[in-house]
């Protein structure tokens, strides 16, 4: 990256804020990589298809909804068994070069922008100005079927600016499901509003690609009596950041966010998660569990702002690890900000070592140590797949994190 | 089957010996009880025997169906059919009891070449245990031992040593936190285990599970050893005159 971006922008040093955890350097590599990977605006072709995309380990995911969308870097493959989206849905790319989804140009760079103060994150302002790509999603009313949106091989070893925005309308739904990490690298945004009464599911899976490397923000304007939950699932991940930026400005707001890490060797995952309250009677709550081994990293970074006029806000957060060697780290930052008087927050981290008479018990029954590990890790993690709201959707993925922490611990 | 030879032992951390030379000889088809004041070193004793992690043997030997066990690991001795049942069993939240059960169950089939069992065949075969032991379905589907009640835990013990089959059974305090129908419950439970095959070894305080366990040999622990040996009537002696003449007759 020239000099001249680098200092418009001015990228993070290991000396800021909230970059003591995680070094930025990989992210300014991969951000400089993507932007010589710029691809044309256009969509080439939108196909039905009959079958679904079903990269490894998310076969399950067939039985819970029929609404899968393939997505490359420059197109957008529908593939919903030949059904087309309904009326309840648009969906699209995020096409700049021709002025994008005339919705859509209300939230896009607009929600990000503003959510710059009062802590700049000039990795998000970069995708925001520069990245081609992305898809933008608009649920105009309630959506009963989950939407799976995969990451397709286009994708694959590059490094990518993705920008996606979506649009959650007053009383509609919308599940969604970001599936895969086949890029090198990649630094993205996605902007969601969800309008009054709005509800919006959001999921991350991020274990497929041991290679790839993300720094991934999610900015959120929840409006009155809204609720945003989002979900992420992190395997093996050598440098990952997952940012959430979250604004509840208006009355019974309520935003979920949670996720889980399974960290083996030489991998770091990071999340940072930022939820303002300006609103009466707000929500909100962060639940985030890693089990790290092999010399893994796991970050969490969390803040609760209460505004002086918030009052009534229930906020809730905890961050726990479960190391399972000594070179293992589990780094937190656990941080309440509150201005008004009337509000009940709490904020909790733990971090400790295999229980050893819970593992004894295990093996004086006949399980061997290995598998008595694994089997104690999965119980610590799983309690997290209580925070997604579609239980189909949970159930299945208690079977890839039993995989993941099986071939990873 | 079991052979405990001049058995010394003390906590890594601690030198301070805990046994100092116990003798056990147990039989196949005999029921053992333990008996003896607090500290005297019976969980440790059982604890040993099953392999926990946290002791040194210093001396002596454990020798069980012609091998020495003192090098293996816990899970090893289970597989040659050693079970412990835990004075204070270990509440494991996030792993199903059901899980816990059929992994246990397949770990030894697998280390015994055999074919691990379906999960249809086994849910036949715990739900007919569990039946016999008062134990409700949703206690097979609740976290192990996770919030059950002191009486729950133990039948769960006693639940997982019906499945399992050991030819060893050793059971550190299970009457301890029962009221008297939890006991019966539970003895019965250990009684239906009663074999020709496979002996068990019952540690306790008090006389009065030796009335539902009837055992044929009674051993009293003093300070790290076996001090005294004999029948059943030796645990009423102790009920009646409690250990004072055991321990004068020691002094003197």
């Amino acid at each position: 990256m020239t000099d001249v971006v680098e200092h418009n922008y001015k990228f993070p040093n290991r000396g800021d804020e909230y970059w003591r955890f995680t070094k930025p350097d990989q992210f300014i590599e991969i951000t400089a990589r993507s932007t010589q990977n710029k691809l044309p605006g256009l969509i080439k072709s939108v196909a039905i298809k009959a079958q679904k995309p079903t990269p490894a380990r998310t076969g399950f995911l067939n039985d819970v909804s029929n609404i899968g969308i393939l997505f490359q870097p420059d197109e957008i493959i529908y593939c919903n068994n030949g059904k087309k989206v309904g009326k309840t849905l648009e969906i699209g790319h995020l096409n700049k070069a021709d002025g994008g989804a005339s919705w859509a140009t209300e939230i896009t760079g607009v929600i990000s922008k503003k959510m710059q103060k009062p802590i700049p994150r000039p990795f998000a302002k970069y995708c925001v100005d520069n990245s081609q790509n992305g898809f933008c999603i608009w649920a105009k009313e309630k959506n009963s079927e989950p939407v799976f949106l995969t990451y397709g091989d286009g994708f694959a070893e590059n490094d990518f600016l993705l920008h996606n925005v979506i649009k959650v309308s007053s009383g509609a739904s919308l599940t969604l499901v970001e599936i895969g990490n086949p890029w090198t690298g990649v630094n993205q945004v996605n902007e969601v509003h969800i309008e009054p009464k709005g509800e919006f599911n959001h999921i991350r899976l991020a274990y497929e690609n041991p290679e790839a490397k993300s720094i991934v923000h999610q900015y959120a304007k929840v409006d009155e009596s809204a609720s945003l939950k989002s979900f992420s699932l992190y395997g093996n991940t050598p440098m990952a950041r997952n940012e959430h930026i979250i604004e509840l400005l208006e009355d019974n707001a309520s935003a979920y966010v949670s996720g889980i890490f399974v960290g083996n060797g030489q991998v770091s995952q990071d999340d940072t998660v930022f939820i303002h309250h300006e609103g009466l009677n707000g929500t909100s709550r962060q639940v985030f569990r890693k089990v790290l081994n092999g010399g893994a990293t796991g970050v969490f970074q969390g803040k609760i702002h209460v505004n002086p006029g918030a009052q009534k806000t229930d906020g809730y957060q905890k961050s726990q690890a479960l190391l399972l060697d000594e070179k293992s780290q589990f780094l937190v930052k656990p941080e309440l900000e509150i201005y008004a008087d009337d509000v009940s927050c709490s904020h909790g981290s733990t971090c400790g070592s295999i229980d050893t008479d819970a593992l004894y018990y295990l093996r004086s029954r006949g399980i061997c140590k290995q598998e008595a590990t694994s089997m104690l890790s999965l119980g610590f993690l799983k309690e997290v797949l209580e925070e997604i709201e579609n239980k189909a959707i949970a159930e299945g993925l208690e079977e890839v994190l039993t995989e993941l922490v099986n071939d990873g611990i | 089957m079991l052979n405990i030879e001049d058995l010394h032992a003390h906590l890594e951390e601690e030198k301070k010996p805990i046994l100092k030379g116990v003798n056990l000889k147990v039989h196949p088809g005999e029921v053992h009880a333990i008996m003896g004041p607090n500290g005297s070193g019976k969980s440790t004793l059982s604890y040993i025997i099953s392999g926990r992690d946290g002791y040194e043997v210093s001396k002596g030997s454990i020798v069980y169906n012609d091998e020495d066990i003192l090098d293996l690991e816990p899970e090893e001795r289970a597989t040659k059919g050693i079970f412990l049942a835990f004075q204070y069993p270990v509440e494991i939240p996030g792993v199903g009891n059901m899980t816990f059960l059929r992994t246990a169950y397949n770990s030894l089939q697998k280390a015994r070449n055999e074919e691990e069992i379906s999960a249809s065949d086994f849910l036949k075969l715990v739900r007919q245990k569990a039946s016999e032991l008062n134990i409700g379905p949703d206690l097979l589907k609740r976290p192990v031992n996770y919030g059950f009640s002191g009486g729950e835990k133990k039948r769960n013990e006693i639940l997982q040593m019906a499945v399992l089959e050991p030819s060893l059974c050793v059971l550190d305090e299970t009457d301890s936190g029962l009221d008297i129908d939890a006991m019966k419950q539970v003895s019965k439970g250990v009684n239906a285990l009663r074999s020709p095959n496979r002996a068990i070894v019952v540690i306790t305080h008090y006389q009065r599970l030796l009335n539902h366990i009837k055992p044929d040999i009674v051993h009293v622990m003093v300070d790290g050893k076996i001090v005294q040996s004999g029948g059943a009537n030796l645990a009423l002696d102790i009920e009646n005159n409690g250990y004072a003449n055991i321990l004068n007759n020691l002094n003197n």
